[in-house]
């Protein structure tokens, strides 16, 4: 009997062992990278003219791509999730986010940050069953190319950014001040311009905040029809979307534009 | 009483002098000897009717009772001047004992039982030197057995063992009481060969209480108690 | 004394049943205070080393044990859920760290813990296999979950049905396991993490079916004016998500609504916890704990129920010696005709005593040796076993 006894204490001994033996602590290996990403060329532009090669501001759309339609490869999630600092548009524009795993402390949704009443595209609306109603519109994306909103996303991300890089942010906030100064010329610049009465021709719905800003009357456009053959101020403005583009540089040139067409 | 009794050199392996011993409770002396001595080697037999003392007597000699009065030498010492602790040591080294029934345990093995003199002991090895025990159960012929246990022995098997237990520390006496006290004549009178002519080999004396009259012969000495058996 | 020992020995493994049971005696009254105090103290020491980590968890009104077992085990809790919104609301305080929380849904009965990925800084989580999730439907697996479920990276799990019956409960998703995590001998190994958004999927806040412009099969659209579709439930909701049909999947409602079960929150100091528990707590939905402390009010519950376990040990205790002197008396009795040969040939009654003794010590020897065995055991199996009583 003293035997059996002895053998189920050997049996049970290593389990004992294992029990007090099993945590262990390790460091972390998932690294966060000093680095802000932005989704837009426009935001990217923005933290870029902040930042001032104090830290690395990544634009991960690539070239030439629409931000609406593109979709993170495993490659951006990646490079997303290990980001310092995030910057969103919102309003739809990255239809992608809510379904990657994004680290959302670290998330600057711009849509939040700055409140504004989003202008409303008409889009495809579908309910089922009880859940109720659920509206797919499509809320305009376009915020940053009016001057104002731009000054306040600005801000947002010259705070963010702040507080992600504490080390840098009195430059920053030094830095975007020359930001908010650039772009409020534009404004005025904007504001100036007289059209007497005359409604707008805009080639898309990058033209609409703008357009409510300055209280301009807009015809809209669609594919159907081309631009040259809608009655008004004939206006192509850029969407400065795209990687590589610098927002105040586009402001600066659609200005001149329309000055240039209002003057015409 | 002589002072120098217990320094007198003897050859006797047990010697005793106005030895007497009450039961508590008796009115009279169970035991009242004037004088009672075995040579040594000279196998002596004690008889007598049933409750005269016999085995009294016996443990008298083996020190474990205590006389009232008199003196008891066994194997050159005065016993009844010993400590309790000293008689208990010469019963464990220097006497084997063969008891009526056996007397085994039932829960020890063969080796174990023969053994018991060495595992009650109070030295710590409490172990028979090296090949004792096998040499001895060879000698009584059950050294096919040493592994079993009692129940599984027959009546002479166990007396055997019992027999190897009384043997296994070479004693210079074996005092026996009543070993074939269960068995018929011709059991009896060989289990009394056998213990005779191990003691013999070693040179042990041998007690023998019993009331069997046809052993007699096998001792040189009967000490009858209780009358003229 | 060896001798006698051995004596003893033989005796016990002899009248084995006597001494199995002599032994379970001693064994169970040995083994009673050891278990529940080691039980206790390796549910304290577990729980403490878990509440440790989290400085304050917030979440709605109502049992702080539910909300803290929520926050930290992972245990569905019948508590109210919390909005996005609070979150979003404690992210923009920069006093403070915020990790979200949805404990609610379980994979073959494993927690599923919804959270962001900052879980596993916080945490100090390393994914050992694989990667950490990245999209909807992507979970990571805690250690001894894996080997329970037999999954590892490119396997697939599937969710548990949230209420058997309900038709109209969200359907089981497959999940796609994308990586393990290394052991840490804490809850973490025995959970599921995905991301906050593949809970919203498992609620059925969000679904995916094909697109509804496209979507022109029989039964599946109830009604299509220019810029509305109303779609039937005929329509085929999406169980698997994958890379490729993602984009499908949709949220329904207001982002700032979606639930969450707890919030847990890292403050920069003391005064920044004091302020954000003061302000939630004095408003009417929510609540904010410090989980130590919810940890030693629990601590002290359990404590005072020890101590009808430890008066049980007591009065078992006399109960087991009166018995097992009862037993040894006996056997004194029954062995009198032994003792009196041991004792004949010269064995003294200090040996006759250890022959008697030594058996009963060898047998307490056995059981307390049993006896600590069992609290070991039972401390390995405590937490899991009392956290189940206590939530």
């Amino acid at each position: 009997m003293l035997r059996t006894l002895s053998t189920l204490l050997i049996a049970v001994a290593p389990l004992c062992l294992t029990a007090c033996g099993s945590k262990q602590s390790q460091a972390p290996t998932r690294t966060i990278e000093p680095i802000v990403v932005a989704t837009t060329g426009a935001h990217a532009s923005l933290a870029s003219r902040i930042a001032d090669g104090a830290i690395d501001v990544v634009c991960i759309l690539p070239p030439g791509t629409d931000a609406a339609s593109w979709w993170p490869a495993e490659d951006d999630v990646r490079r997303l999730q290990s980001a310092q600092l995030i910057l969103l548009n919102g309003f739809g524009l990255e239809s992608w986010s809510s379904n990657i795993a994004l680290p959302r402390s670290r998330v600057l949704d711009l849509s939040r940050s700055v409140r504004i009443e989003p202008i409303i595209m008409p889009g495809v609306t579908h309910s089922h069953g009880p859940d109720g109603d659920h509206s797919h519109d499509l809320e305009n994306p376009y915020v940053w190319l009016d001057p104002a909103l731009a000054i306040e996303q600005t801000r947002a991300i010259a705070e963010r950014m702040s507080r992600a890089f504490p080390d840098s942010a009195e430059d920053f906030e030094a830095n975007a001040a020359v930001v908010v100064a650039e772009l409020s010329a534009i404004d005025q610049k904007l504001k100036a311009l007289d059209l007497g009465g005359r409604p707008i021709a805009a080639d898309g719905p990058q033209f609409d905040y703008v357009a409510r800003r300055y209280c301009w009357s807009r015809t809209p456009s669609t594919n159907a029809i081309p631009l040259s053959q809608v009655p008004g101020i004939g206006v192509h403005f850029p969407t400065a979307e795209g990687c590589g583009t610098d927002l105040i540089d586009a402001l600066n040139a659609a200005a001149d534009g329309l000055a240039d067409a209002v003057g015409g | 009483m002589a002072p120098a009794s217990d320094a007198a050199i003897s050859t006797a392996a047990v010697s005793a002098r106005d030895l007497r011993f009450t039961h508590p409770g008796a009115r009279t002396p169970t035991i009242d000897l004037d004088e009672f001595t075995v040579e040594t080697g000279q196998h002596t037999a004690i008889v007598g009717p049933s409750g005269c003392g016999k085995t009294t007597l016996l443990r008298l000699v083996t020190g474990a009772l205590k006389p009232e009065s008199g003196e008891i030498e066994v194997l050159g010492r005065n016993t009844t001047r010993m400590t309790e602790a000293a008689r208990r040591t010469m019963r464990l080294t220097e006497i084997g004992m063969v008891f009526q029934s056996f007397a085994l345990l039932d829960y020890l093995s063969v080796t174990e039982n023969i053994l018991l003199p060495y595992r009650l002991g109070a030295r710590t090895e409490n172990e028979a030197p090296a090949g004792r025990v096998p040499a001895i159960a060879q000698s009584l012929g059950i050294d096919h057995l040493l592994e079993r246990k009692p129940i599984r022995l027959s009546q002479g098997e166990r007396q055997r063992v019992a027999i190897a237990r009384a043997l296994v520390t070479c004693p210079k006496l074996i005092a026996c009481d009543e070993p074939t006290g269960n068995l018929d004549p011709a059991r009896a009178r060989g289990t009394i060969d056998l213990i005779m002519s191990e003691a013999d080999r070693i040179g042990a004396t041998v007690l023998l209480v019993t009331h069997d009259h046809g052993l007699l012969d096998r001792c040189a000495q009967t000490l009858s108690l209780g009358g003229d058996a | 004394m060896i001798g006698a020992v051995r004596i003893a020995a033989a005796h016990a493994r002899h009248r084995w049943g006597r001494s199995l049971v002599v032994c379970a005696c001693l064994t169970l009254t040995i083994a009673l205070p050891l278990v529940s105090r080691a039980m206790t103290s390796a549910f304290d020491r577990e729980l403490r080393a878990r509440a440790e980590g989290v400085p304050l968890v917030v979440g709605a009104k109502g049992s702080r044990f539910g909300l803290v077992f929520n926050a930290l085990h992972f245990r569905r809790s019948d508590l109210d859920t919390v909005p996005l919104g609070l979150y979003d609301e404690l992210l923009n305080d920069t006093t403070v760290r915020a990790v979200p929380m949805h404990a609610r849904f379980t994979a073959q009965r494993v927690p599923i813990a919804a959270t962001s990925i900052e879980y596993f800084d916080e945490r100090g989580l390393i994914v050992a296999e694989g990667r950490p999730f990245a999209t909807l439907g992507d979970c990571v697996v805690g250690a001894s979950a894996a080997r329970s479920l037999r999954v590892a990276p490119d396997s697939t799990i599937r969710s548990d049905q949230a209420r058997g019956l309900d038709i109209t409960a969200a359907p089981s998703i497959e999940m796609r396991v994308v990586g393990v995590l290394a052991p840490t001998g804490s809850p973490d190994d025995n959970a599921i993490f995905v991301d906050l958004e593949t809970a919203w999927l498992l609620e059925g806040r969000s679904h995916g079916h094909d697109d509804a412009d496209t979507i022109d099969r029989e039964g599946e659209v109830i009604g299509r004016t220019e810029d509305f579709v109303s779609l039937s439930g005929a329509v085929v909701e999406r169980q698997v998500v994958t890379l490729e049909n993602a984009r499908d999947f949709h949220l329904h409602g207001d982002r700032e609504t979606l639930p969450l079960t707890s919030i847990l929150v890292f403050p920069e100091d003391d005064r920044a916890q004091t302020i954000l528990a003061t302000r939630l707590n004095a408003g009417d939905g929510y609540q904010a704990v410090q989980p130590t402390q919810v940890i030693d009010d629990l601590v002290a519950s359990v404590v005072r129920i020890r101590v009808i376990f430890d008066g049980l040990a007591v009065v078992l205790g006399v109960v087991v010696l009166l018995l097992v002197g009862l037993i040894v008396l006996l056997g004194i009795r029954v062995r009198a005709d032994e003792i009196a040969t041991m004792m004949e040939i010269g064995a003294s009654r200090a040996t006759v005593a250890a022959v008697i003794g030594s058996e009963l010590v060898v047998l307490a020897l056995v059981a307390a040796v049993l006896a600590v065995g069992a609290a070991a055991v039972a401390g390995m199996l405590a937490s899991g076993l009392l956290l189940q009583l206590a939530t």
